[in-house]
């Protein structure tokens, strides 16, 4: 399909170039990055806060510092890489979809999200 | 158009599925299959079309795949298919699946909206947390919608969740140059 063809092509441009941004650009600890809107108003750290710091830290092959930074993103790319490259591309794998699309599965997901988001405004 | 399959398998319908697929998924010929043109679902093992596929599996019986069905139930199955499975049990195949030809024949076509579940977990870590989190929820209804035979409630699951994804992306572009201010 055309439509999901250009789709696709252009979430690739966009991955590379936040990649080259965030490979190029100085540290986001001290550069003027894109903040984080809830945290912003409500002063609590989302689930994906640190996450700018910790990509920039993982691209400079430092992966202690991205783990301090955000551990859960190398919970949450992974599985949203196994939703999202099947989807991407067309390719349907009928065993594989009855495990990701699964309620079970979501409820587990949603539930870590939250209890991370909790976890980390407790310290 | 190429044929198009839907089996019978763990407490849902699933489909539609191409022979190859249906290849890769060890049927059984007690499986119950349905493909357009038939008023009611049949075994795996009177299709003639899909005999080839049934010579490499012959001791899966009927107890094996009831077994599984049971098991399949509990996790993700909603009460509808729920009672139809468990009606299942105690019946011979060709009884139990009958009640789902009506089902059948009005089976949505086409395939699956969108469930834009990947983008619902790249907004929730990257853009906006709540509305994140909400578009999770919804894009993984579009699925078992779509299993039971509601197309219009997976359609609009869909939507739904495409709706709250653009609305997390649009707010956090829109909060970028607060970000440089304060």
């Amino acid at each position: 399909m055309i439509h999901r063809r250009r789709i696709t092509a252009l979430l690739v441009c966009v991955a590379v170039a936040a990649v080259v941004l965030f490979y190029g650009f100085n540290d986001p600890a001290t550069a003027r990055v894109p903040r984080c809107l809830v945290k912003q108003i409500t002063g609590f750290d989302c689930p994906g806060c640190g996450a700018q710091r910790a990509i920039h830290a993982m691209l400079h092959g430092d992966f202690a510092a991205a783990w301090r930074f955000n551990p859960a993103l190398f919970f949450l790319v992974p599985v949203a890489a196994v939703y999202a490259v099947p989807e991407l591309l067309g390719i349907r794998i009928p065993r594989l979809d009855s495990i990701l699309y699964n309620r079970a599965t979501l409820y587990i997901i949603v539930a870590a999200i939250l209890l991370w988001w909790i976890c980390r405004n407790i310290n | 158009m190429r044929m198009k399959y839907w089996i019978y398998r763990d407490g849902l319908q699933r489909g539609p599925f191409t022979i190859e697929e249906l290849a890769d998924m060890n049927l059984t010929p007690d499986t119950p299959v349905w493909y357009e043109g038939l008023d009611n679902w049949i075994t795996a093992a009177e299709s003639p079309g899909l005999a080839p596929l049934l010579g490499t599996r012959q001791n899966g019986g009927p107890a094996d795949g009831r077994a599984c069905d049971v098991e399949y139930t509990e996790v993700d199955c909603e009460t509808a298919v729920d009672t139809s499975s468990a009606a299942a049990s105690d019946t011979t195949a060709s009884q139990a699946y009958a009640p789902q030809s009506a089902a059948a024949s009005s089976m949505p076509q086409g395939e699956c909206p969108s469930t834009y579940l990947a983008w619902s977990i790249i907004c929730t870590i990257c853009c906006c947390m709540p509305l994140g989190i909400a578009a999770i929820i919804y894009s993984g209804k579009v699925k078992p919608r779509w299993q039971r035979g509601d197309a219009r409630g997976a359609a609009k699951a869909s939507e739904t969740a495409q709706i709250l994804i653009i609305l997390a992306i649009t707010l956090s572009v829109f909060s970028l140059p607060f970000s440089f201010l304060l």
